[in-house]
């Protein structure tokens, strides 16, 4: 099940060992079409970051076009393939990213937030399981 | 970056804070659906030109708010205080972020997305009000920044400008308070509105006078009554 957020008066958010968790996965047809929908088209241009290493996530990026890097402080680590899915394993897990994640020219991307996905479980309940484990799993 | 922090009905800002009306299940709605993270100096929130997925409450530290044109030259805006939210505007208005947010100190930021958001207002009526009211404030501050531009002098708008800084970003001093995060000149003079040759040379004659004193980006107060007859001249 999809965690809810950390409560900021007891949890400190750096608790889990985040270096384990997959950051990426490879993007299945079924769920862009069906995430799509719930998130927001953005546009990112060269060297803007689009997340920080250590910050809890927000949501999960269906990464579509353009180049990616992550980077752990300064360092450049690897480049997402395109297509996938940023941060969704960290959500379920409610760990922080391990990597920043640097934008190498423009690239799009649909962002899904944390709360979207959690009412999309009410609706497609199968497919969310199907994600579920798909993330879990990796 | 790690955060700890006391629930909001702890917080030291939460009489500035913008969801200070949210009471029972909005406030519930409103806890378990934010996301704090902790932006250290310099990494930036929200970038001008991509389009906005929620909003940001500052919960702790300072923004600076800034616009860049097509060489990359960056224009201070304004600065950002504990308890404002961030990305409204754009949100409202489904449009891009007109300008980008980054921090100037280590802070405290808190996400809710757009659905969220949208739910908060559809359910809670004292926080449309209160973003109404924002909005009202922010017209009408567009409105006098369009007036000081067009009549008032170099000298009084440094000293509205420094005058203005709210109370959070002095800290008291032997001699006086002095505006903290220290400053560049250049956004000093992007604030207002001004050559940045001007703003040094008003705020060395400010400093002859004896109204300030300058040691590095440091600004000291020293006659707060007399910056605030530069600020607000008697006509």
């Amino acid at each position: 099940m999809l965690n809810r957020g950390a409560d900021p008066a007891t949890t400190h958010q750096t608790t889990r060992e985040p270096r384990r968790l997959a950051l990426t996965l490879p993007l299945d047809e079924a769920w862009t079409t069906a995430l799509t929908p719930l998130g927001t088209h953005q546009c990112y241009q060269p060297g803007q970051i689009i997340f920080y290493e250590g910050h809890m996530p927000l949501g999960i990026y269906l990464h579509q076009t353009g180049h990616i890097t992550l980077l752990r402080g300064r360092r450049p680590v690897r480049q997402c393939a395109v297509p996938c899915v940023l941060g969704l394993q960290l959500l379920f897990m409610n760990a922080p990213y391990p990597y920043s994640a640097r934008t190498e020219d423009t690239v799009s991307l649909i962002f899904v937030p944390r709360t979207a996905l959690t009412q999309f479980r009410a609706t497609r309940e199968d497919l969310y399981h199907a994600i579920e484990k798909a993330a879990l799993g990796a | 970056m790690g955060v700890l922090l006391q629930p909001c009905t702890n917080c030291r800002v939460r009489p500035h804070c913008f969801f200070v009306d949210l009471a029972g299940s909005e406030r519930d709605q409103f806890e378990e659906r934010r996301v704090f993270n902790r932006y250290k100096k310099n990494q930036v929130v929200v970038y001008e030109g991509v389009e906005p997925h929620g909003v940001y409450l500052l919960c702790e530290g300072r923004t600076t708010v800034f616009k860049t044109d097509e060489q990359g030259h960056q224009l201070t805006v304004r600065l950002g205080h504990p308890g404002e939210l961030i990305g409204y505007r754009s949100l409202l208005l489904s449009k891009p972020y007109s300008a980008s947010v980054a921090s100037i100190e280590t802070s405290v930021v808190a996400f809710l997305d757009r659905g969220s958001f949208f739910d908060i207002l559809d359910r809670s009526r004292p926080t449309t009000s209160r973003l109404i009211r924002n909005l009202a404030l922010q017209l009408g501050q567009a409105e006098d920044k369009a007036l000081k531009m067009a009549y008032h002098s170099s000298t009084r708008r440094i000293a509205e400008l420094l005058d203005g800084v709210k109370p959070q970003e002095k800290t008291n001093h032997t001699d006086g308070p002095i505006l903290l995060p220290p400053l560049r000149r250049q956004d000093l003079a992007d604030m207002a509105g001004l050559a940045l040759e001007t703003t040094i040379r008003v705020l060395k004659s400010m400093e002859q006078e004896g109204v300030i004193r300058m040691k590095g980006r440091l600004i000291t107060i020293l006659d707060t009554r007399r910056l605030t007859e530069l600020a607000q001249p008697l006509h």
